[in-house]
Formats: C-alpha cells, structure tokens, sequence
C-alpha cells in the first residue's frame, strides 16, 4: 500500500553550537516494523528522536516520517507520528484530563471522536485514579502513562517513544508490550529508544545500536543473537559500543 | 504490508465558530489549536506557575504572580496620585505616570511574564505537536496581552479618576489618558519583545537588570513619596515647574501635555504609533516564532571550576570564613549555589530594600543621629535602621531554604547538624551582609564626623545581627538547604512566625539598646554581650 518506508533517515549530523554529537546518521523503517533503538547514555538517541520530530534543529541530513519532512511540512508530519519524549512533555500544572483534552484539540480530533478516544486511552493507560491531579502531584510512572495516553491519543501510524518504559511497573510494561505488539501487527511502525534490552529482545523485529553519535549496528535482532556466544543482546551492545573504539566507527552490521 | 487508516478526522468545524476560524486562518493561525492554547497557557499562569519558580515556594502557598504585580501597581498609583494631586500641574501629572506605565510595564514584561513568551517547558510538551508557528506565537502574545492589559488597567484606573478632577486637566482627560496609557503600554511592551527577540540567550542578564530597575523603581516611588508627603517644602512644586532638561524631551512628557492640554491629536498619532508597531513586532515574532524560542529556552553547556573549600588557616582568612570543616564545606557549597544562580542573589540582595530605604529616609529628614544623642524622635531611624537590617538578614536565609541546584541536597541529609547550618549562615552573614554593613558604618561615621561613635553603632548593630539570624537560622534552617521545592506541609507558616519572632527579638534589643546608650560604656558591653550571645547560639545543638 506504501512506496515509502514509514521513516528515513539519511546523513543526519546534530550539534549543539560548534560540538556535533551526531554524524551522518542513516537508516529507513519498514511498515509494520518495531525497531528498537539502543545505546549508551549520550550516544544521541534522544537527540536523533527529537530531531525526527522537529524539535532539534539538525545540522545537515533529510528526515521523512510517512513521506512528509517534520520541518518543511511540519504541521503534516506531526500529525503522522506520536511521540513521547524522555521528560514526559507534559504540563506540570495541568491535570491528566486537562492534557488529553488539549491534545485533542491540537490534533483537531471531532469532539465526539476526542471524548471516546480519551476515554479509551484513559483505561488503557490506566490512568482513571489520578485523572483529576496536577501532574507534579503524580509519580514518575504515572507522569509516564499520562505522557504515553497524550502521545498515541491521536492514533498515529508512525510512534516514536523516547524510553517509554522507564519508570512504569511490571502491569504497565506488560501493557505498553503488548500495544506496541498490536500496533505493529496493525501495519504501524513502532520505534522506541530503551535500556531493557530483555524487553527489547523479545518484542523488536530489528535493532539500530548508536555508539558515539554513529549508527554501529542496524540488523534484525535475530541475526545480532546469532553473533553473541551466549545469544544476548546486552554482550552484543557491550562489544559494540565499548568507548575504547572511539568515534571513528563504521557500522559493523 | 497493510498501515492502519490514517487519521481521518481532521474535522469539520461548527457552523458558530466558521467566521471566526476563516479570520484566523486568513491570518494563518489554526482556530482551534490557538483557542485550547491561550486557555491552557491561562489556566497554568493563573495556577501561580511563575511566582512558585521565581521563589521556590509551593505553587499552593504562593499569590499568582498577575494578582500580586497587578496589586502592587494599583498600590503604586494610588501613592503616585496621592503625592502628585493638586500639587502639580495636570501636565507633570500626565507625564509622570505615563512615564512610570512605561517603565513598570516594560520591566514587567521581561521578569514577571517572561515564562508567558519563551519556555522551556512549552517547547519540551508543545514542540512536536502539529501547531504552526503561527498559531503558537499568536496564542502565547495573546496570553500575553491579557496580562499587559490588565497590569495597564491596574496603572491606569486611579489616575483617570484623580485626574480628571485637577482643575487644570482638559475635560476629555477621562478619555484620552486611558488610550494614552495603552498606547504607552503597547509600545513598551512592544519594545520588550523586540529587546527579547535580539538577546537571545542573554535574556537571564537584561531580566535581572529589569527586575533591579523594577526594585529601585517601587522603592524610589513608595519612599520618595512618603518623604515628599513628609516634607511638604514646596519642593515637588519646584520641581514640577521646572522638570530637569532630559524629563522635558521624553515621548511620554509630550504626550502627557497634549492629555492634559486635550489635544486628541497627540493620542491619536501615539495610538496610532502603538498600533503599527504592535503589529510589525507581533508579526515579525510570528514568523520565526520556533527559531526565536528555540534560542531562548536551547540549555547552554555550562562548565565550573572545581568547589573551593579551605583548607588552612590562611586560606579560610582569604575566604573569610574561618570554622570546623563542615561549615567551611557548607560555605563554600552555599557560596557556589550563590554564585551560580541569579535568581538567588536577587532575592538574597532585594532584603535590603527596606534598611537601606529607612537610612535613606532617616539621612534625608536629618533624622539620623547617633545614639545616646538628639532628641528621641531624631535617633528612631539610627535604632530602627540595625533592626531592620537584622529581620533582612533573615529574610535572605529565606532563600537559601531551596535552590536551582537542589540535585545535591540528598548530600547533605547525612552531614547536616549545627556545623552544616553554622557554615551556611556565616556565608550570608560574612559575605554578603557585612561588607554592606561595613560600608554603612563608613557612610554613618561621615555624616556624624565621630568615628568612635560609628564604630560602636556598627558592633552593637552587629551583633544584634548575628544574634538574631543565629536564632532564626535554628528554626528556618531545620533541614538542608538546596532542596528543590521546600516541604513546609503544616510548617507553611514557618517562614511569617519566624520573621515575627525575629522582628520582636531585633525591636527587644534595639529597645535594650536605647535604654543602656545613655549610661557611659554602654553600648560597648551590649555590644560584647550580644556576640558572645549570637556565639552561644550559633553552637546549640
């Protein structure tokens, strides 16, 4: 149905002011693909993330989300994708019903479309209990599943998730796993930067490993097993983005 | 493979609100993202976001930053009018509070409402949605126009009414000074957002002078005021005959004359000048609105130096801080969290505001005598000016309760006793309170011409300090300093009681001090009581 992959990426470089943290960073994604994203703490997966949406300026490189470029067709590419940052993006004196309503009305949902979608999302998330407190009143995993009910509130084909599991409980992992799953299976494109290289083994069909502002893996996650003695993914990213290799890396896969 | 329907419902609007959303989308704004924005940007400013930041304080506990600088300016007209009615001219009195519209409102807009324009926050939630640029400029210059209008009425209101009744005042007065006042308020605020806009980062600079100039501005008017009310000499009457040269060639003295002459055509041009310079600046803005707030709120790299703490004698002397390790670490920690965050300093410093305006007042009344000499009533100010003093110092620890760099507070739970407190309050009070003391004592022992007597003046005084931000400290400083937002919970009236106690404490022994000022050697050994006293105390466990 689609020509076009659901994202490509090519020759990205960042930098903050005169420093690039990230150089000539390249890959596509398939519909229907969960790709997860890994790398060490300042590899500049956030970074890349926030740059595909149109927040972070870039320095040189093309960005295609759904065919639309998120700077010269903003308002078109934002409507493509749902993304939840690191940080949560949320309102720290809004409540979490207040949040979903105003992202309906910037996603410029119908009323009675917005009221049933938040709805859903409210019980999906599980966020019921606390729909009425100010977000800084609200733990880390419950800010998490409010960021995540805002992000995906639009019903975006393309998610892009900046650690989206980070502080959600063993329910919400389980929860958030399993949509992800479906999303997919739907023809959706899912692709999340995360630590938990257990979940990520289990639940992506490939892997980009960024090292060093460079992409040093981009494979199935089938095929990077196949490389490790002991078919883990922790000892594959360990070999591959040790810092002793420096930054003048090439992918390796 | 199959994507899943795309999102179809980017929907039809009601037939209500068609018109209104053709003008925006005219404008290129999209109507419905626009209304959700202004309503959230409000509803967030009116939970008190800013004041809760700018002062650490719970958002619960504090006054919404609009009631409190909207209060503030109507008190600030009110007085305005107060001193200038029926002793001016119509002319001077037109001027004057245009001038004080444009410098208030100017100020305002580049430290109260700065959050209203370029945030961090709305970048980091709002940044990936599908808004324009456009659309997101025009709403947050709308949340800011909302407050520029109300702050305006609140610097308008009283001195439409009191002007009109000046016997001089054109009978269109009521009219023209307030779209005057707008005008004036429209090109200020207009000039702050093109000043914004051309600083960039350095916008935390230009807000700190903007808030000083806003500090110096209230207190030059509020002391001033009372000191020409007190006065009474004709002097204000001179003054507004014959205003100095650069008054004169102001844009808000020419206006002033032609609302008080009731020449509509200066308002006109004025209106007519705010109106297209409004508009220029709204439009420029909205066109690179992202860029703009992306340079603004973009977190610079900052590196610092390794933390400084003494480690000899010599080193402690240089540093003048001299103690056990731990409150040389406390200081040294609470002089980096000084240095680095301005917000701090401003607070820290504007406690001055009052011992400084009562010395000011005292010296301008030639009522400031040294004790022990005078009449009573001529040596108030010399007592009240220590005491003041001592209850600012408390104020300033106020600050140090949280900080930007409250990241490192889990450090200090382990360490924290009265060495880590004493550490603290000997910063405030040796770096920052005593060199403006000591100054004060030079200034004091010039203008009574007896250094002896201004030597002991400043050791009495001095220990009524230390006496009273040690025992302040014992109840404010419970718990480590640097936490990110204090945890009052039913302390939240730790703060008022402990400024209460402190007060009373200060006026006990200033009392004190009256009393043994006359008996010969007096002052002295008050004096030597009180520092051993503040000593006993900085040591209770």
């Amino acid at each position: 149905m689609h020509e076009l992959p659901a994202i490509v990426v090519s020759g990205l470089s960042v930098a903050y002011g005169d420093t690039e943290v990230v150089h000539g960073v390249d890959f596509s994604i398939g519909w229907g693909e969960i790709c997860g994203y890994l790398g060490p703490n300042g590899a500049g997966k956030s970074t890349t993330l926030r740059a595909m949406v149109g927040v972070q300026p870039v320095r040189f490189g093309e960005i295609r989300i759904s065919g639309c470029c998120p700077f010269t067709e903003a308002v078109a590419a934002r409507q493509q994708f749902g993304f939840v940052p690191d940080t949560g993006g949320l309102f720290s004196l809004l409540t979490p019903s207040e949040h979903l309503a105003f992202v309906a009305d910037l996603h410029e949902l119908p009323r009675e479309v917005a009221a049933s979608r938040i709805e859903q999302a409210v019980g999906r998330f599980g966020i019921s209990d606390f729909l009425n407190r100010r977000v800084d009143s609200l733990s880390t995993g419950q800010r998490q599943r409010v960021a995540l009910a805002c992000g995906l509130l639009h019903e975006p084909r393309v998610w892009i998730l900046d650690e989206p599991m980070s502080g959600l409980d063993i329910d919400g992992v389980m929860t958030l796993r399993s949509l992800l799953r479906e999303h997919a299976d739907r023809g959706g494109t899912v692709l999340y930067s995360s630590h938990l290289l257990d979940v990520v083994e289990r639940l992506c069909d490939r892997t980009l490993i960024l090292a060093a502002g460079r992409v040093v893996a981009d494979a199935p996650v089938a095929d990077l097993l196949s490389l490790a003695s002991d078919r883990r993914l922790e000892t594959i990213c360990h070999e591959l983005t040790r810092p002793e290799l420096g930054t003048d890396r090439s992918p390796s896969f | 493979m199959n994507s899943p329907a795309p999102n179809s419902a980017r929907t039809a609007v009601p037939r209500s609100e068609a018109a209104g959303d053709r003008f925006w989308a005219r404008l290129g704004v999209q109507s419905r993202s626009f209304r959700a924005l202004v309503f959230n940007y409000l509803l967030i400013d009116l939970r008190a976001q800013t004041y809760a930041q700018a002062t650490n304080s719970k958002p619960g506990d504090a006054i919404p930053p609009l009631y409190w600088v909207v209060s503030q300016f109507l008190a600030l007209s009110l007085l305005l009018c107060a001193v200038l009615t029926a002793r001016v001219p119509a002319e001077f009195l037109a001027a004057t509070h245009l001038l004080v519209t444009a410098v208030m409102v100017f100020s305002a807009v580049l430290v109260e409402f700065h959050e209203a324009l370029f945030s961090v926050e709305d970048f980091r939630v709002l940044g990936h949605r599908p808004v324009t640029d456009r659309t997101w400029a025009f709403a947050r210059l709308t949340n800011l126009g909302v407050y520029i209008g109300l702050v305006t009425l609140s610097l308008t209101i009283f001195p439409t009414i009191v002007g009109a009744s000046q016997p001089d005042a054109a009978w269109s007065w009521g009219v023209l000074y307030p779209v005057a006042s707008l005008s004036v308020a429209m090109v200020a605020t207009a000039v702050a957002l093109l000043v914004a806009r051309t600083a960039g980062t350095p916008l935390e600079g230009l807000r700190r002078i903007a808030s000083w100039v806003q500090i110096i501005g209230i207190l030059v008017l509020f002391y001033g005021g009372q000191l020409m009310l007190r006065k009474g000499s004709g002097e204000l009457e001179m003054l507004a005959s014959r205003p100095p040269t650069w008054f004169g060639v102001l844009p808000t003295t020419w206006l002033g004359g032609g609302v008080a002459r009731g020449a509509s055509t200066h308002v006109i041009i004025a209106a007519l000048f705010a109106l297209v310079l409004s508009a220029m600046v709204v439009l420029r803005l909205a066109a690179s609105w992202r860029g703009v707030a992306h340079v603004v709120t973009i977190p610079r790299r900052v590196e610092y130096a390794p933390l400084r703490i003494a480690h000899s004698l010599s080193e402690s002397l240089r540093l003048g801080l001299i103690g056990d390790r731990t409150s040389r670490t406390l200081a040294a920690l609470t002089s980096r969290v000084f240095a680095r965050d301005g917000d701090l300093r401003t607070r820290v410093y504007a406690t001055l505001a009052l011992p400084v305006a009562g010395a000011v007042l005292g010296v301008l009344t030639d009522q400031y005598a040294a004790p022990g000499t005078g009449t009573l009533g001529q040596q108030v100010p010399s007592f009240a000016v220590p005491m003041l003093f001592a209850v600012a110092v408390v104020q300033g620890l106020i600050p140090l309760l949280s900080s930007r760099d409250h990241a490192a507070a889990w450090r200090l739970h382990a360490t924290w006793g009265p060495e880590a407190r004493r550490g603290v309050v000997s910063y405030l009070l040796f770096r920052v309170y005593l060199p403006i003391w000591g100054l004060h004592a030079l200034l004091v022992a010039g203008l009574w011409g007896d250094a002896l007597a201004a030597v002991e003046y400043a050791f009495v005084g001095w220990g009524m300090v230390l006496v009273t931000a040690h025992l302040a400290a014992r109840r404010l400083l419970s718990a480590p300093i640097l936490c990110r937002s204090p945890r009052l919970g039913s302390g939240a009236v730790v703060h008022p009681v402990t400024l209460l106690i402190s007060s009373m404490v200060a006026t006990a022994i200033g009392a004190l001090w009256s009393a043994v000022s006359l008996m010969p050697g007096g002052g002295w050994l008050l004096g030597v009581t009180l520092f051993v006293g503040g000593h006993i105390v900085a040591r209770m466990r």
